[in-house]
């Protein structure tokens, strides 16, 4: 069993001591077994978002009964001194391990025996430090009488006087007589435009506008003795003669910098007005990291995310508007308004690095964390929203000149008035009724108002306040719960969303994978526990009360009127084709290896019954669209039709359909070409929960080479000179039986589809399915057409049919009776099961090459066991592998990166092979497998995800 | 020099290994293995156990004459009680293969003084147990 490490580096001046729980061999340093206990690490964003992210202080216990400790900081401080701590386990490689938390010593205390060290997070250290003004008297010896101190500008976003009342928006600091010019100073960064100056004289009551020859805009490159190591391009607006004392000068300004290249993002070129708050923020922070003379670490990929976001105006609102700094503040001060204003969170993650995030929005691809699986038993405890508000009063707009907001609008959250406010209720207690017979309800209001100083435009402050308000709503649930740390660690980061099924939820019958947004994660590092603090990401919807007519009310105990919730939940797969293929330029075509019963009569759902067609097709014809048909094979009426349009390289498309009870066909028109249309996979997938029966499929064809003709490429073809007798089947998998998996069998049915380009006669082609173990035959479908021809044959055979043993595996063997050579073509062989009084099953998942499996099985709380099954074949013996991958996308199974996976090894000869996979699959939702390795003619890359499931 | 079929000890090499002045008793209990996990249980009982370390644990009692309860007294002082671990040494015949490093229990605290025959002779005897636990082995790291 591996085991997990929390090991910790302490810079101490004379010697870095590396301390562990136990003692830990590193190639070039030793870990001493001296740490008693680790403590725990806070981590925190607070909500709403707005304020700024808490990482609480490190509280090690290191064992100095031997006095090593006291010996070493007798006469050294440790305070400062840099602590890193890794979690990893032994045998990996700690470079390659990241950070999960560093910080400086910032207090030590020695008790009996040991010593304590408490280690401050460091990340936001800078966070009090002031935005450095620059206009003083260091920098500015000849700074106007009156004025010893002054904030120099960084000016971002529009900021012009209304036409009603020019009296410019940005009032200036005076810097005084420079070179016979009388200067005002604009801002750090050059901007785009000046459009219009205005002065207030003494004496008058009003800003007159100043002409532009009386005024030029000079730019002026300076080091600042705050920091030394940056050059800024400063503007001052000139006056070309001194003006009379008190004067006071506006502008109406656009203001524009380059942006820095920030990670992948390019740098903003000179001339660009800079309207995405995202590249305010960075241009800041760029400035605050000049200043503190080290990198910030930050996450580039997520700021680029949200900048994105902001840049597009994720659809739900509109031109991003910003102003400036424009007043002495601190850096906390300035994040603090800026995250407010775009409701957006600045975490510090797990690696230490400053993430930065929006409210979230739905994700698909959530890890997953389940009562059954993960949620430590007893851990999770949920309070409902409190504080609430249900009225926010938003201030936008603020104008520095007059330190004011120009709009104040409240925002009402009108349900969750009407749902606090409680029932009125009439001298004798009976509800009051409105005219519409509901209870006559007065909303109640709890009021908060919000300052969005860096918003300007209506439809982002409502979005905003929109966003504020579902943080705060009744429904607004709060979880904590604790998960195993090694097994999620690396899952969870403040401020995503994360998806939990706990019975014991706010929701009918529980939570289902319900989204939540981490807000505080919580590291045990001695218990091994991480402690999650979440937030509904949708708040649950808190209905106004109703009137209860008693009298009417179900008796209890009528137990008929329950829903049936003891049902399965199942995803069934059909594979409609086993191979890709291909139009005709000669003729509309039929595939018969398409050819599957279907009757929608043999599933059920007591909470869910959907029938679904999912197809991975390509058609290059450039300006015709073609439809992949599903029709009745008897009278081809269409039972759906996929269109595909026009050049479309390849695309992935799931579809609700109506099915029928009849033989299914997939059909293509005829083409311009030949093989424009291409079908890569048809599917049918049926979504029933709370099933009570079922029918799975278990498509034992490997698969094969894209294919324009059943007739003409049939696989397993084969010809033979006279009746040879069985043969093993090369094109089929592998079938193990598992024990103790089905119930309750009605049968098992062997569905061939297989035909001859010869007239047969008298003579057949047979496909049996026979014990491996014992070889003796199971069952066994005769196909007697000839002629190109092919057939659908079925034949039934029960669960405890002779030799079909529970634990034993089932190989394919044909035979070709025919007395002269002839030309044999199997086109599809699936076994199947169908199922009544469903209490347990087992769901076959065929895996095809890089053809993508659809499942999350932590989902799933009714998965028992999770296998990989394959039939391996290795041509020439060596090492050679099958893996299964965890994929991400696209959704077809084009080639994607692999980022976990099993493997087994063929060692010869063509064998099944199974790996329990139930603890080593992901949550992720999307798998494939791939065959390959230093052996020669190594594999066959199919097989089965099998999800055992029961109730 | 090693003897073969007893037990011995040493402090750093293994070449100054001294081997104890008889076998344990019968019925001594010559290893226990102790196992410290910890364990998370789900909310529907998936247990998850994380491996924090293994020792073995050594219960050896000794019917002693004065001069052998001597010499594990004399053991006792140079590795002052847990206070110094050491190494074991489980079998004479292979020093190196059958050492584990050791601490033995706090205190020296053998039976009062005892008259019979424990070995066939009338003489006085005492009665001790000897404790020793492994300390935790080693886990590694790559770079």
């Amino acid at each position: 069993m591996a085991k997990w490490l929390t090991v910790a580096r302490v810079y101490i001046d004379s010697e870095t001591q590396n301390i562990s729980g136990g003692n830990v061999a590193h190639p070039e340093w030793f870990y001493e077994g001296r740490v008693e206990s680790w403590g725990y690490i806070d981590r925190s964003i607070p909500t709403p978002p707005g304020g700024l992210p808490q990482v609480s202080d490190a509280r090690i216990r290191v064992i100095d009964t031997d006095r090593k400790w006291r010996d070493l900081l007798a006469y050294q401080t440790p305070r400062r001194r840099r602590v890193e701590l890794k979690f990893l386990l032994a045998g990996d490689s700690e470079s390659y391990t990241p950070t999960i938390f560093k910080g400086e010593i910032v207090d030590a205390e020695f008790g009996p025996g040991y010593v304590d060290l408490t280690v401050q997070d460091t990340t936001f250290s800078w966070l009090d430090e002031e935005i450095p003004g620059f206009i003083n008297r260091t920098n500015y010896p000849d700074l106007a009488e009156g004025l010893d101190e002054a904030f120099f500008y960084r000016i971002y976003g529009i900021n012009v006087s209304q036409d009603e009342n020019p009296q410019g928006v940005v009032e200036l600091p005076h810097i005084g007589m420079v070179d016979g010019l009388d200067r005002w100073a604009v801002s750090v960064y050059p901007v785009l435009q000046v459009h219009r100056v205005y002065a207030l004289f003494p004496g008058d009551a009003v800003f007159s506008l100043v002409a532009a020859p009386d005024w030029v805009l000079t730019t002026e490159d300076r080091v600042f003795v705050e920091m030394p190591n940056t050059t800024f391009t400063v503007q001052y607006v000139d006056f070309l003669v001194e003006q009379p004392a008190g004067t006071r000068v506006r502008i109406d300004v656009t203001g524009a910098e380059r942006r820095p290249a920030f990670g992948s993002l390019p740098e903003l070129p000179i001339g660009t007005t800079m309207r995405n708050p995202v590249d305010v923020l960075i241009r800041q922070m760029l400035e605050f990291q000049d200043k503190l003379g080290r990198d910030i670490d930050f996450n580039f990929e997520e700021w680029a995310e949200v900048r994105e976001l902001f840049e597009t105006g994720s659809s739900d609102f509109g031109p991003i508007y910003c102003d400036g700094v424009l007043e002495a503040m601190t850096i906390r001060e300035f994040l603090a308004r800026w995250l407010v204003s775009f409701q957006t969170d600045m975490p510090q993650e797990r690696d230490g690095r400053i993430g930065l995030k929006y409210a979230p929005e739905t994700r698909p691809d959530r890890p997953h964390f389940t009562d059954r699986r993960y949620i430590v038993r007893e851990s999770f405890h949920e309070t409902i929203a409190r504080p609430t508000v249900n009225r926010v009063k938003v201030h936008s707009d603020y104008n520095f000149a007059t330190k004011e907001f120009a709009r104040i609008i409240p925002v009402d959250n009108d349900g969750d008035q009407l749902a606090l406010a409680p029932l009125q209720l009439d001298s004798s207690g009976e509800t009051i009724l409105d005219s519409n017979g509901d209870p006559a309800k007065i909303p109640l209001i709890e009021e908060d108002s919000l300052k969005f100083y860096w918003v300007r435009d209506e439809a982002t402050m409502l979005t905003m306040a929109a966003r504020f308000l579902s943080w705060v709503a009744l429904g607004s649930y709060r979880q904590k719960f604790l998960l195993p740390f090694p097994e999620v660690f690396d899952q969870i980061e403040l401020g995503d969303v994360i998806g939990i099924t706990h019975t014991e939820g706010l929701e009918e019958g529980g939570y289902q994978n319900r989204e939540v947004v981490v807000r505080r994660l919580t590291s045990r590092l001695d218990s091994y526990e991480l402690e999650v603090y979440s937030i509904l990401r949708v708040p649950q919807e808190i209905l106004t009360p109703v009137t209860i007519d008693v009298a009417g009310a179900a008796a209890a105990g009528d137990a008929e009127l329950e829903m049936n919730m003891s049902g399965m939940n199942l995803d069934v797969v059909w594979e409609m084709v086993s191979r890709p293929q291909q139009s005709s330029g000669g003729g509309a075509k039929q595939y018969n290896s398409s050819l599957i019963q279907f009757d929608p009569a043999w599933f059920d759902g007591s909470e869910l019954l959907e029938f679904w067609v999912e197809v991975v097709a390509v058609n290059s014809h450039a300006t015709l669209p073609y439809s992949v048909y599903i029709r009745n094979q008897s009278g081809l009426g269409i039972v759906h039709e996929f269109v595909i349009p026009a050049n479309t390289t390849k695309v992935f498309m799931s579809e609700t359909f109506t099915p029928i009870q009849a033989t299914y066909i997939m059909t293509f028109p005829q083409t311009a070409v030949g093989h424009q249309l291409q079908a890569w996979s048809l599917r049918i997938r049926v979504k029933q929960r709370g099933a009570t029966k079922t029918r799975v499929q278990i498509p034992i064809m490997m698969g094969g080479a894209i294919n324009e003709s059943d007739l003409v490429y049939g696989n397993g073809r084969f010809v033979i000179a006279g009746d040879t007798g069985y043969l093993e089947e090369s094109s089929c998998l592998i079938f193990l039986k598992d024990a103790d998996t089905w119930a309750t069998v009605n049968n098992w049915t062997l569905e061939t589809v297989a035909g001859n380009t010869n007239i047969l006669g008298s003579a057949s082609f047979r496909f049996a399915i026979r014990n491996e173990n014992t070889g003796q035959y199971v069952v066994e479908n005769l196909h007697t057409v000839g002629g190109s021809a092919t057939e659908l044959v079925s034949g039934d055979f029960a669960h405890n049919a002779a030799n079909f043993d529970d634990g034993d595996t089932f190989v394919a063997f044909t035979r070709e009776t025919a007395s002269h050579a002839s030309n044999s073509l199997l086109l599809k062989a699936n076994l199947y099961v169908t199922l009544t009084n469903l209490s347990k099953l087992a769901l076959y998942y065929r895996m095809l090459g890089r053809q993508l499996l659809d499942y999350t099985p932590a989902d799933d709380d009714q998965v028992t066991a999770v296998y990989f099954d394959t039939t391996a074949t290795e041509n020439t013996p060596g090492t050679a592998v099958i893996r299964v991958f965890q994929g991400t996308s696209p959704e077809y199974g084009d080639p994607v990166s692999a980022i976990a996976g099993v493997s087994i090894n063929p060692s010869g000869g063509k064998a099944h092979y199974r790996l329990d996979v139930t603890d080593l699959l992901p949550s992720g939702e999307r798998f494939y497998i791939e065959g390959g390795g230093p052996g020669t003619g190594v594999v066959t890359a199919a097989g089965f995800l099998i999800f055992k499931k029961s109730l | 020099m090693a003897v073969a079929g007893l037990r011995g000890w040493y402090l750093s090499d293994p070449d100054d290994v001294v081997p104890f002045p008889k076998a344990e008793s019968y019925g001594s209990l010559p290893i226990k293995n102790l196992e410290e996990d910890l364990e998370l249980k789900s909310e529907k009982g998936k247990t998850w156990t994380y491996k924090q370390s293994r020792h073995r644990q050594w219960e050896l009692d000794f019917i002693l004459t004065k001069d052998q309860l001597q010499f594990f007294r004399d053991l006792h002082d140079a590795v002052e009680g847990r206070g110094t671990p050491f190494y074991f040494v489980e079998d004479l015949d292979d020093v190196e293969g059958t050492s584990y490093y050791v601490k033995k229990e706090k205190d020296f605290n053998p039976s009062d003084e005892k008259y019979g025959a424990p070995e066939g002779v009338d003489t006085e005897y005492y009665e001790y147990t000897l404790f020793l636990t492994q300390e935790p082995t080693e886990d590694e790291i790559g770079v």
